[in-house]
């Protein structure tokens, strides 16, 4: 029987739970390798000029995969008024246009409940009998369990990183972990490998510091949960002392996607009770309305500072940041923001100063919250 | 006698104004309140529109904010803020419609009553649209009915109006004026038909395409925009891939419109007007750019933006009408009469 040759592309760790989906109903993964300039030049050559900047990553990772002889491309698809839905199809047009001869296969996951997915996996499939319905039973099982260890791993990554005596450290955890739930396949290792990550990052040689900032960290999902589209921000605030909390993950959205996702529902009854002061009343695509959502939440939690990343031209996001921008200089909500729009002209000492200006005004700002002379 | 005073509503002169103004107007009038239009995009309005929006939006966008400050000098009770969710079955409109009223509401002060109307046929009649709208401001539902009746009716006559080859300015100036079944007389051109697509606020707003068709029209040429076409040719769905469903219903028009014009043999050229940062349009470009690319039909893309010079699209503009008339030219010498071959379908 032939095996297909699948690629798929790169959003930071979550390569582990792709990986699963494509090997787990008997094909073979073939992974690009991790996203980089040299990977990113033929995919903003041929992208659409002001197209938003995952896009143009994506573009590099299939060119890469192709160059390679890979024959098949999955790609997940949205049915949103948010531009997300159109990258399959335009990605397909511009590589066929090339010359490059594949097969585009795509995931339609607007609403993880019609159960499109299926099809697509079983299409994976070289077997083609009955057997594999227990095929995909067991493949979603294990991307799903994959999906919450990547999530909890970067949560603990974000949270430890401020407190580590060896600089360095928190990082060659997460990605021994990463390693460990790439290795695990069965569902009774991956249960026990929960425990043990949570294990590993207490075991950190940690030190109590006075004075650390809670900065939370949200946005579009692909340019946050990618270290190379948003230039590593997460280690960045790390490094600079802030422990960074994030909610946002892979298995936040499909669990949403599944209608489960109960923390998002909070969000948007938060973003909704303020429609007088401009919350968003429906979900306009992006991540904008949860977002509105989060900076409410943890303006209320007493959080430092908020950073929301996207990429430049993000239609959804902008409007977001059009009203955070407007709250925070009202004083409405007593959080204060950062913007970071990335796109493919990256200046790297650019983006660290302002990060690193940011964190100051923040370390200031609470400082004088302590002493009680902070001014309005 | 008490004369009795109407309330003012305000409408800002940009975004769907350019669209669906003598159906609003017609409805709001019929309900008994005063219409009041903000100034003629200018210089000032622009200046203003910045200050109040963030730096990345659009520039329709800021033109709005512009108007919307515009209109509150102008002492109003209300202001009207759509928003657009879908205007056919299946379809989206941008995100930014989608967030309208919330985007408003959130980010400017002292606003009067904020009239909202929530068009979404993905899920609801228009009429219920009508209700909602009618219910804000008190009025009973044989008033909203009988309104909606005649605003429907001025709106059809106006998009009959358009069909028949005249622009914006003129099919508006025959509904202020109530002329009806009025036939307009055809204009003189030098042979050569070119076509404007784009959203309707960049095509006929003068101020934002710098008088594109002033120019085009003093060059003799005979221009063509989305809404002088049939009617018919938008009810078909349009296929990008054999996979993708087209989701906007912007997008949709002009991806219908293009795909009409692209069979069209008598078309010499094709002007596409974009704003920057325009997140659809974006996509819809690079499409339109490989099919003309395909059939060989000369096309130029314009990105419109607060900065720029109208000197370069002025050259840009002539550049284009020039080679195309240069082109005609050279066929008439030597009597070849390019024949295209007829496109199948608009494809990816």
């Amino acid at each position: 029987m032939m095996r297909l040759k699948v690629t798929f592309p790169h959003m930071g760790y979550n390569w582990v739970c792709f990986k699963t989906l494509v090997e787990g109903m008997g094909a073979e993964a073939f992974l690009p390798d991790y996203n980089n300039v040299k990977q990113l030049d033929p995919g903003l050559k041929h992208s659409p000029e002001w197209i938003c900047f995952p896009f143009k990553v994506t573009l590099g990772n299939f060119i890469a995969a192709l160059e390679d002889g890979c024959k098949v491309i999955a790609m997940a698809t949205d049915c949103g008024p948010c531009r997300f839905g159109f990258y399959y199809a335009v990605q397909e047009r511009i590589l066929r246009d090339l010359g490059y001869d594949f097969e585009m296969k795509y995931l339609p996951q607007g609403d993880l409940l019609t159960f499109e997915w299926v099809d697509l996996l079983k299409s994976l499939c070289p077997d083609k009998s009955l057997f594999n319905n227990y095929l995909v039973f067991r493949t979603a099982r294990l991307f799903l369990m994959k999906c919450q260890l990547v999530q909890d791993i970067e949560k603990y990554e974000g949270l430890t990183r401020c407190y580590e005596i060896n600089p360095g450290e928190t990082t060659q955890i997460a990605k021994k972990c990463v390693q460990m739930v790439d290795a695990a396949n069965r569902y009774y290792k991956l249960r026990q490998l929960r425990s043990r990550i949570r294990r590993m990052f207490r075991e950190i040689p940690q030190r109590k510091r006075n004075g650390t900032l809670k900065v939370g960290l949200t946005g579009e999902i692909h340019v946050t949960l990618d270290p190379f589209t948003n230039h590593d921000i997460k280690r960045k605030l790390g490094e600079l002392g802030c422990e960074v909390h994030m909610d946002l993950s892979l298995y936040d959205w499909i669990v949403h996607k599944f209608h489960l996702n109960f923390h998002r529902k909070y969000l948007e009854y938060l973003s909704k009770t303020h429609k007088k002061i401009g919350g968003l009343q429906m979900d306009i695509g992006g991540e904008a309305y949860w977002v509105l959502g989060e900076y409410i939440n943890w303006a209320k939690r007493g959080f430092d500072g908020f950073v929301h990343t996207y990429p430049f031209t993000c239609m959804p996001e902008i409007t977001a940041k059009s009203i955070i921008t407007k709250w925070y200089g009202d004083r409405i909500f007593d959080l204060p923001p950062a913007f970071f729009p990335f796109d493919e002209h990256a200046g790297e000492a650019g983006f660290v100063t302002r990060l690193e200006a940011y964190v100051e005004l923040l370390k200031t700002r609470k400082e004088k919250m302590k002493n009680g002379t902070r001014r309005n | 006698m008490v004369v009795e005073i109407k309330k003012k509503i305000g409408i800002p002169r940009s975004l769907l104004y350019y669209k669906y103004f003598p159906l609003w107007k017609t409805f709001f009038e019929e309900l008994g309140l005063e219409v009041v239009v903000s100034d003629k995009s200018n210089s000032k309005i622009v200046e203003i529109g910045g200050r109040y929006a963030i730096d990345e939006i659009c520039i329709p966008l800021k033109l709005y904010y512009g108007h919307l400050v515009n209109l509150l000098e102008k002492d109003i009770d209300y202001i009207f803020v759509p928003r657009y969710i879908s205007t056919t079955f299946g379809t989206y409109m941008c995100p930014k419609f989608l967030g309208l009223p919330d985007l408003i509401r959130g980010t400017m002060d002292n606003l009067p009553p904020i009239i909202e109307m929530d068009v979404d046929l993905r899920k609801k009649p228009k009429y219920a649209s009508a209700i909602q709208t009618g219910r804000q401001l008190h009025r009973s539902l044989r008033q909203i009915r009988k309104a909606y009746e005649k605003a429907i009716k001025t709106y059809h006559y106006f998009r009959n109006l358009m069909v028949k080859g005249l622009t914006f300015q003129q099919a508006m100036n025959i509904i202020n004026k109530n002329i009806e079944n009025f036939e307009p007389k055809p204009r003189k051109h030098n042979g050569v038909k070119i076509a404007v697509i784009g959203h309707g606020y960049n095509i006929h707003d003068p101020f934002i395409n710098m008088n594109l068709f002033k120019k085009l029209r003093s060059m003799k040429v005979q221009v063509v925009t989305l809404e002088n076409l049939p009617l018919e040719i938008f009810k078909k769905q349009t296929i990008i891939t054999n996979t993708l469903k087209n989701y906007w219903g912007n997008e949709e028009e002009i991806l219908s419109a293009v795909n009409y014009l692209f069979q069209d043999k008598t078309l010499d050229g094709l002007i596409f007007i974009c704003s920057f940062c325009c997140g659809p349009d974006s996509l819809i470009d690079e499409l339109i750019t490989r099919d003309a690319k395909k059939l060989n039909i000369p096309y130029i893309s314009l990105v419109l933006d607060e900065h720029s010079g109208q000197a370069g699209v002025i050259t840009r503009i002539e550049a284009f009408v020039d080679m195309i008339i240069r082109k005609k030219r050279g066929q008439k010498i030597t009597k070849e009469v390019l024949i295209q071959t007829p496109p199948s379908q608009f494809q990816g």
